[in-house]
């Protein structure tokens, strides 16, 4: 998978996208290799890719100064370069914002999403809500991962459509999902990027495998972290719930009524609550507690 | 805040224009017109429906909410409709028959 990254493209599936990736930078493809090892692997040639990809030094003169990398998405480069240490987290930015800005035949929903028993969970994401830990955590006992990011819909759907990707981690959280879940494979810390310190924890196998099984709805959870606090589930309205799944929607206003009856049936179909939580332990058998 | 209780109210083009989602005690609309969601509490959604079958004197519309609200229909609650009424008209989904506001 790496020689394939460095020798021209790779073509690989995550969930319902299936990309080509080009670079001849090292350190990229070879934690593609290390995190992204389970996605099921494609021929470059003949397939009809969502997304075309490529992570490049850029023609400045800052490279002899600096070495830097771009990324590029269908011919063009969104963002400002960045040192070339920061590669694979650009690689990782650049795809959400391909997906964020292009796959609207899907309600996006800024959210992880988890599932057992057939039960998914919806977590929005908010600042400081602790999304992206408590996912992680959850993940790596007994919940299958469908995404740390995307809450993918079909519209009209009250399915959830896996997308497992890497977990980014941020600062204080990274020492402590290592800690918490040692059986995590995660990539190397990125000091100082635009987002703090970032590691990535590779998609469970498991959940890799089943990223053609979508799960029905079944709760929205509201994670926020609050140092201190016994973890508890409090209630709150559908109709806030609705709202605040429509603020922090990627394309909610781009799908225009078919994402208003999409988001109506996805709380239709779910219960609705805040999680308050600060220690990882409670809060997962809390959610133990929704399976 | 002074208003005429002969001033009439409406919604402009009624038809399938708005898709509601009725949640608890308060009531999430989308208007295909503008695009927009927005979260209304009971006494506007009642407002809503009645404006949406027709046009309303400020007059017959506080007279119906008050019964629905068992008040009396008393300046103090004509104010209080107004006030929402102008609520509902910033968001475009309420317009002055005669075009003030």
């Amino acid at each position: 998978m790496a020689a394939a990254a460095r020798a021209g493209a790779l073509c690989y599936r995550i969930g319902p996208f299936q990309l080509t990736l080009r670079s001849r930078l090292a350190q990229p493809a070879r934690l593609v290799h290390r995190l992204y090892g389970d996605c099921e692997v494609l021929e470059p040639s003949g397939q009809i890719n969502d997304f075309h990809l490529q992570l490049r030094r850029p023609r400045t003169l800052r490279r002899w100064l600096r070495p830097q990398v771009e990324f590029v998405a269908e011919g063009a480069t969104p963002f400002s370069p960045l040192p070339v240490e920061s590669a694979f987290p650009m690689l990782e930015w650049g795809l959400n914002w391909c997906v964020a800005t292009t796959a609207h035949q899907f309600l996006m929903l800024h959210a992880a999403v988890v599932e057992k028993n057939g039960r998914a969970v919806l977590m929005p994401a908010f600042p400081g809500s602790g999304k992206s830990t408590l996912c992680a955590a959850l993940v790596h006992n007994g919940w299958r991962l469908l995404s740390d990011e995307f809450g993918l819909v079909r519209p009209g759907s009250c399915e959830y459509v896996p997308f497992p990707r890497c977990i980014p981690l941020k600062n204080e959280s990274i020492d402590l999902i290592r800690g918490f879940a040692p059986q995590a494979v995660m990539g190397p810390t990125f000091v100082k990027t635009r987002k703090g310190d970032v590691a990535h924890v590779k998609p469970p196998a498991e959940s890799v495998r089943r990223a053609d099984e979508t799960a029905r709805a079944a709760y929205v959870i509201f994670p926020r972290y609050r140092p201190g606090e016994t973890a508890r589930l409090l209630p709150i309205a559908r109709s806030r719930a609705f709202m605040k799944l429509c603020t922090n929607s990627f394309n909610y206003e781009i799908m225009g009524a078919a994402g208003f009856t999409t988001v109506a049936g996805l709380i239709r179909a779910s219960e609705c609550r805040l999680c308050h939580f600060s220690d990882l332990d409670e809060v997962l058998r809390l959610f133990d507690t929704l399976a | 805040m002074t208003a005429a209780a002969g001033e009439r109210w409406c919604v402009r083009a009624p038809t399938g224009r708005f898709l509601w989602e009725h949640l608890d005690e308060e009531s999430v609309v989308y208007d295909t017109r503008s695009g927009q969601t927005h979260l209304l509490n009971a006494l506007a959604v009642e407002a809503m429906l009645r404006l949406q079958a027709g046009d309303f004197s400020l007059r017959a519309l506080a007279g119906e909410l008050a019964t629905l609200c068992e008040t009396p229909a008393n300046d103090a609650f004509r104010a209080d409709l107004v006030a929402l009424l102008r609520q509902l008209s910033d968001l475009g989904l309420v317009e002055r028959v005669d075009g003030e506001h």
